[in-house]
């Protein structure tokens, strides 16, 4: 599985997102199992990316499984039961 | 004053002839021309310097007295002090007089004296005279004085002259053989008059309008004179001379004179066909005298603007085709304004210089007529679209208690009113966009109702959603049935938002069918998408303004809510990738240059506008000055400026060989370009001020006039990628950034490709289905619809149809046909497509 993340730089709510995940990933320790991609949308590949992916706002999270979109967070982050849902964490 | 005649009768005397008589009585005891001996003074006072250092001092001093001199046509030029002593020597030689140091002395005690009766006070040509006149009678000169004032009066009679007598009199006068250069040639001026021949003017015209040194403009007169001299002609015109002047100017290396001397206006070729001919060039444009009274006007405006508000460097890139400046006729207007009714609502119609002022409307109808009214002016003070937000909510606390059957009428009365004043811009219907919600817009959902007599009515906009929606419905009626003949309305044209919420609200199934229906059958509705927490005021067919934090507090005292874009200019982009031969960094290298440039015309509009709106009421925008709500109407700190796009498609293909659509390559090319573009938009906002957006190039007439320049001076590379048929010269850029029209891609691709550009296009996209003779199912458009909406990124979709109307029974039927499928007519004169 892959994260998508489109932020900005200095935007606070793309920090707090990124933050926010990075934490969970850590707790559920899927570090090395789920795929991170960044993309600045302030540079060209960023906005190509963006584009492509059809993304309008900033922060967007885009979760891919296998190239397919699972979830999608636009201008916030995921609840952390929705994302452990999909990303298939057991508790 | 009169002098009466030996046969009893009286004559009015002049001033001359008064100072005549005074000068006749004094020559007979002293006739002393200038080189006799001036009487010695009783008074003289002994100094101790001797007479030629006083005479020096006098000199110096004199010669820094004046600098400047007004003339009689009120124009200053430099003081020559030249003139007064040449004045004084051949009205002495008139008299037999030969001394010029004589001249010049008393030319001395011309200007001291002057200095001592007005100071530093810049004198005026008649006042020079006056005291010349004095001075060679007080110091004795009577002979010279009279030739001097007879001289002085028959300059005054041939400037009379100029203004009463007729052509015949003069060339009689000419064929008498009153030879003088004065009288022998004869200029018809711009003015609509006949003057004599006199080169002063075109000194004076050179000093004042092209900053000239008065010795080159003296040596520029005679040469011109000289070369009208060798011609045969009795009368030659003032714009003839102006250009012989010009020619003279490009000899003496004086580029920028010439450029500030030109002078504007058409060839008599050009204003005939302007005249007799309809616009071909403009749909939109009727053929009548406004019409070509506009059109003659737009032609001397553009030229004005290239000459004199947009510097050379941006003239020519609009001249060579690197960039198009849009609307140059209009260069002393803004672009476009988007607003509120609430203004009206609120502050009645109040406009400046206007003859009444009515308060705020009472009834629907009066409402309506305030702003058929208030567009129409605005249209006088904007080049593009004058658009209204949520029309039907605003309108909805005017609408409590009314019939369906009345609020159908009043829809019918809006649709007709703008589409049939032929009151804006040469007699053209006034460009008009009417924006439309089903659901109370979120940021309105609050506000305060205004309802009739600008009073609030206790509720919120919310409490009026029924009549709202009542009104939406009746509207897409009226524009369902279409004109008297059928045909579909070209204005207003309807944008409908779809949001959210839209898809919550009760009855937007039905709604959405009714206005797919309309678009399956006329063509009007536009669908404006507004994703998630988007809002947007749309105009113009695909210009919007997304409304930002500011905006949404304005809201709540929507009145505040005016938009308006200052300009576009459009980046030629197929020429950058003919300029980079296929290398990447040189290509974004030649779009920055062009996109600098573009940023040096915004600049120049936006100088030009200031320097406009600070004339206040006494200037030409005062009605986008005018203050009641506190801030002007035109709100300069909130304006944006567009650029524009256009030939993506050929960029790309010129580039790699591959049109956008080929494949991702070619795709990922076209978003870098436009990404490139977004960047370069933010990096020179953040250094100019200058809020600058791309949008999608909406003008058509561009498309056409890039391509055709590219096809002169780049054939080979141009004319492998331009559309259309070069053999009949009918050729295109693809518009904005728009996938190749004529190619057949399915339309959910197309607009799913085109709308991944759209994010990036702040100020407004938009995607074309050519549905051309097509009658698609409404059920098949509003499921299109709501696909675009929930699975794209495409901002903005409308549905073009093709229609022919029969001009011998005036019946309307869908797609472009040779014979009425009505009554039968072949040949038909007259067929109208239907565009957006």
């Amino acid at each position: 599985m892959k994260l998508m993340f489109f932020v900005k730089e200095n935007c606070s709510a793309c920090t707090n997102a990124k933050e926010k995940i990075g934490f969970f990933l850590k707790k559920w320790e899927m570090t090395d199992t789920i795929e991170i991609e960044e993309f600045d949308c302030s540079t060209e590949d960023g906005l190509i990316e963006a584009a492509m992916e059809g993304v309008g706002e900033i922060p967007t999270i885009v979760l891919q499984n296998d190239g397919t979109e699972i979830g999608r967070w636009e201008k916030k982050a995921p609840v952390s039961d929705e994302l452990m849902e999909l990303l298939g964490v057991e508790t | 004053m009169s002098e009466l005649k030996d046969d009893g009768s009286s004559v009015e005397l002049t001033a001359s002839d008064n100072r005549l008589t005074a000068i006749e009585e004094m020559s007979r005891y002293d006739d002393i021309a200038v080189d006799d001996e001036v009487p010695s003074s009783p008074r003289r006072l002994k100094l101790y310097m001797d007479e030629d250092e006083i005479l020096g001092l006098h000199r110096r001093l004199a010669s820094r007295l004046f600098h400047l001199v007004r003339k009689r046509s009120g124009k200053i030029v430099p003081f020559d002090r030249k003139k007064i002593t040449t004045a004084i020597f051949k009205a002495a030689q008139e008299v037999g007089g030969r001394d010029q140091e004589a001249a010049e002395r008393l030319t001395d005690e011309v200007l001291l004296y002057m200095y001592s009766e007005t100071g530093a006070k810049l004198p005026q040509v008649e006042e020079i005279q006056d005291s010349i006149e004095k001075i060679l009678v007080e110091r004795g000169h009577a002979k010279t004085a009279k030739a001097f004032i007879l001289y002085r009066d028959k300059r005054a009679r041939i400037r009379r002259a100029d203004i009463n007598i007729g052509l015949a009199g003069l060339e009689k006068q000419r064929r008498l053989g009153l030879d003088s250069t004065d009288l022998s040639l004869f200029v018809r001026t711009s003015g609509d008059d006949i003057m004599a021949w006199d080169r002063e003017k075109i000194i004076e015209t050179l000093v004042r309008e092209a900053d000239v040194p008065v010795e080159k403009a003296e040596k520029i007169s005679r040469e011109v004179e000289d070369q009208i001299a060798l011609g045969a002609t009795a009368v030659i015109t003032a714009p003839l001379i102006r250009e012989l002047v010009d020619a003279k100017l490009i000899e003496h290396g004086l580029e920028d004179a010439r450029r500030r001397h030109t002078r504007l206006g058409v060839p008599l070729y050009d204003a005939k066909r302007i005249i007799l001919e309809p616009n071909k060039e403009n749909a939109n444009i009727p053929h009548n005298p406004e019409a070509t009274n506009m059109s003659l006007a737009e032609a001397v405006k553009k030229q004005y603007a290239l000459l004199s508000v947009f510097s050379q460097e941006v003239a020519d890139a609009h001249a060579r085709g690197d960039i198009h400046l849009h609307d140059l006729g209009f260069f002393d207007r803004p672009y476009c304004s988007g607003q509120s009714i609430e203004y009206v609502k609120k502050f009645g119609l109040s406009l400046p210089n206007a003859l009444s002022i009515a308060k705020p409307a009472k009834h629907p109808e009066i409402l309506l007529a305030h702003m058929v009214k208030f567009s129409a002016a605005l249209q006088g003070h904007f080049a593009g679209a004058i658009g209204w937000d949520a029309v039907n909510t605003f309108f909805s606390p005017f609408l409590e208690g009314m019939s369906d059957r009345d609020i159908h009428q009043l829809a019918e009365m809006m649709i007709f009113e703008y589409s049939q004043q032929s009151v804006a811009r040469g007699g053209q219907a006034i460009f008009s966009d009417i924006n439309i919600y089903w659901e109370t817009p979120k940021h309105f959902t609050d506000v305060p109702a205004i309802g009739p007599g600008g009073k609030y009515t206790g509720g919120t906009y919310k409490d009026y959603e029924k009549d709202s929606q009542r009104f939406a419905m009746a509207l897409f009626d009226v524009y369902k049935e279409g004109d008297g003949t059928g045909r579909p309305f070209f204005f207003p044209k309807p944008l409908v938002h779809i949001t959210d919420t839209f898809f919550k609200t009760p009855g937007h199934e039905d709604f959405l069918l009714h206005i797919s229906n309309v678009a399956a059958d006329k063509g009007n509705t536009y669908f404006v998408f507004d994703r998630g927490d988007t809002a947007k005021i749309s105009e113009c067919c695909r210009l919007s303004f997304k409304l930002d934090a500011s905006d949404l507090e304005d809201a709540k005292e929507p009145w505040r809510m005016r938009y308006s874009a200052l300009q576009n200019v459009t980046i030629n982009l197929p020429r950058a990738a003919y300029y980079a031969k296929g290398d990447d960094q040189r290509l974004f290298e030649k779009i920055d240059e062009a996109f600098e440039l573009v940023v040096k015309a915004h600049e120049q509009k936006r100088l030009i506008i200031e320097k406009l709106l600070a004339m206040g009421d006494a200037g030409p925008l005062a009605l986008l000055t005018m203050k009641q709500d506190g801030q002007e109407y035109l709100r300069m700190h909130r304006v944006t400026f567009l650029v524009g796009l256009l030939g993506l498609n050929e960029l790309v293909q010129s580039h790699l060989g591959e049109e956008i659509h080929e494949s991702d390559r070619a795709f990922r090319l076209a978003l870098r370009v436009i990404a490139h573009l977004k960047l370069e938009c933010e990096r020179w906002s953040e250094k100019t001020g200058m809020k600058l957006v791309l949008e999608q190039t909406p003008a058509e007439s561009a498309a056409y006039r890039l391509a055709k320049l590219d096809l002169e001076h780049f054939p080979s590379q141009a004319g492998a990628v331009v559309k259309g048929n070069i053999s009949l010269g009918e050729v295109y850029y693809t518009n904005s950034t728009f996938l190749n029209v004529a190619e057949r891609i399915s339309p959910i691709e197309r607009v799913k490709k085109e709308g991944m550009f759209h994010d990036m296009i702040e100020a407004g996209a938009l995607s074309h289905i050519w549905i051309a003779d097509s009658h698609p199912e409404k059920e098949a458009i509003a499921s299109f619809v709501k696909a675009t909406f929930f699975h794209t990124r495409n901002a903005q979709i409308a549905f073009s149809p093709e229609f022919t109307t029969c001009n011998v029974c005036q019946r309307v039927s869908r797609g472009l046909v040779d014979t009425c499928p009505y009554c039968a007519a072949s040949q038909i004169p007259g067929i109208t497509s239907r565009t957006k």
